[in-house]
């Protein structure tokens, strides 16, 4: 190998360590902070959903978000081993982990008829004969998740001030396993599995849009009261200038805006299937804790 | 000048042909009126029609809302929406429910979208008009909006209900779109 051409290989290997050098300082030199989504359906829904919107936040604020999806019933213990610092739940996550954790209230999420809040009913087929609440006694309910607040919480504590225990006075209750659980209540009321359930106001609100239900097949007997919904949050040590940020990207967030997610540019709002966000404060979560308490759920629960 | 008899004929020719002309132009007056009435017909026709459809289309969730029960009403209005996306007199009936439901925020977005779409739901003398629903609401949803965004005045989302307040109150001032 003669002199010219060892040169030349020499500067072509420093030239590719230097890039190499200079594109790992351009990751380095944002901070790296992680969001954890709660799950509401399965995993790869909430990607779909929050990735453009987690792309959104790091183009404004210039910090590199990373989307880290959660399962419902782990999200306490991750966000207590610190994987995420800043949160997306529903309402009763918030709660529990505003009692316990102090989680900082950031912004609260508007979808639907009602906004920033929604609200859960009672549902069953049109013609079963079930007109009324009282008529739900030894009849075969199904409640969604555990954890949801207008899918099992709201209705559990409506059911109790009606005079009605679910415990003692339902037939049978079951919540249906595996994922798309909420939707899976709406069809097994339709399809006679159960005769009586718990359904999310949202969640007939958008079957009824996508057509895959039609009002006039089901009966409401009783609605829950209106409650906040998917909140945003930060760890109780997170920096309050990123805090603040954030809750200003997303309260500024419109139908508008984009982010580009492998090559494609997508609109943030319409893939996360939201309308926007709404600055609540913690006050406002009140009807959610007096409903936990009633309902001898954390985090009021008593043994 | 000095006219000779021929001339004095076409005088009177010339006389006749205009009186002839303008009594044609009076009588071709009321043909022109009842154009304008024939435009004016169409017009209330077409407003009928549209109507005694919204009616018939509606008639499901007003019959909800008469029932007293709303979250079906909204429900029913959803599926509707899908057929007639856009259309005003859902928005109006919208803004009622979630009036009714004190859910006053979307209520308000809602019935601007519509009064956006159409004005006559906020003309007093139209058959449409929800403007009496529409005064009702402000009362008690401005000083909200306002005190709300007095507390937080760079909170976007604020401001953008409060502009929705004023909007409404500007259309029921009689400002125009």
């Amino acid at each position: 190998m003669n002199l010219s051409v060892r040169r030349f290989l020499f500067q072509l290997i420093v030239l590719i360590a230097s890039l190499a050098v200079l594109s790992s300082c351009k990751d380095q030199g944002r901070k790296v902070v992680k969001i954890g989504y709660m799950n509401c359906n399965n995993e790869q829904e909430t990607k779909q959903r929050f990735v453009p919107l987690t792309r959104y936040l790091s183009d404004r604020i210039g910090v590199e978000f990373v989307m880290v999806p959660v399962d419902t019933h782990d999200f306490e213990k991750r966000f207590n081993q610190g994987e995420f610092a800043f949160t997306h739940t529903n309402s009763f996550i918030y709660i529990i982990l505003k009692e316990r954790k102090n989680l900082k209230l950031i912004a609260s999420e508007k979808r639907g008829n009602f906004g920033s809040r929604s609200g859960g009913a009672i549902i069953a087929r049109k013609g079963s004969g079930i007109e009324t609440l009282a008529q739900i006694r030894g009849k075969k309910f199904a409640f969604g998740p555990m954890l949801a607040p207008t899918g099992y919480l709201a209705e559990y504590d409506l059911m109790l001030r009606s005079g009605i225990d679910p415990e003692k006075d339902l037939g049978a209750y079951t919540i249906p396993s595996g994922s798309f659980k909420h939707e899976k209540l709406v069809y097994g009321v339709l399809f006679g599995q159960y005769d009586v359930s718990a359904a999310t106001l949202l969640d007939l609100e958008t079957m009824t849009r996508e057509g895959k239900i039609t009002p006039d097949d089901f009966t409401i007997l009783a609605q829950t009261p209106l409650i906040p919904y998917c909140t945003f949050g930060a760890a109780a040590n997170a920096d309050p200038a990123l805090v603040a940020k954030v809750r200003k990207a997303l309260l500024e967030l419109g139908p508008a805006d984009t982010a580009e997610v492998d090559g494609e540019r997508l609109k943030v709002l319409k893939a996360a299937w939201i309308d926007g966000y709404e600055e609540l404060t913690d006050k406002d979560y009140e009807p959610v804790r007096e409903m936990a308490k009633r309902v001898n759920m954390p985090p009021y629960q008593k043994f | 000048m000095k006219f000779d008899r021929f001339d004095k004929i076409l005088f009177i020719l010339l006389a006749f042909a205009v009186a002839g002309l303008a009594v044609y132009a009076i009588r071709s007056l009321p043909g022109k009126t009842t154009a304008v009435d024939t435009r004016s017909m169409e017009r209330e026709l077409a407003a009928q029609a549209r109507i005694a459809l919204i009616d018939k289309l509606f008639a499901p969730v007003t019959a909800a809302m008469q029932a007293g029960q709303y979250q079906e009403a909204l429900l029913k209005l959803e599926e509707i929406n899908v057929r007639y996306p856009g259309e005003a007199h859902g928005f109006i009936l919208k803004g009622e429910i979630l009036s009714r439901l004190e859910s006053l925020d979307g209520a308000v977005t809602a019935f601007v979208r519509g009064v956006k779409l159409n004005g006559d739901y906020i003309d007093k003398r139209s058959q449409v008009s929800r403007r009496d629903i529409i005064e009702k609401l402000l009362e008690i949803s401005l000083p909200r909006a306002a005190a709300s965004y007095r507390n937080a005045p760079g909170n976007p989302v604020l401001k953008a209900a409060l502009a929705n307040n004023n909007y409404l109150k500007s259309r029921l001032a009689g400002g125009c779109e």
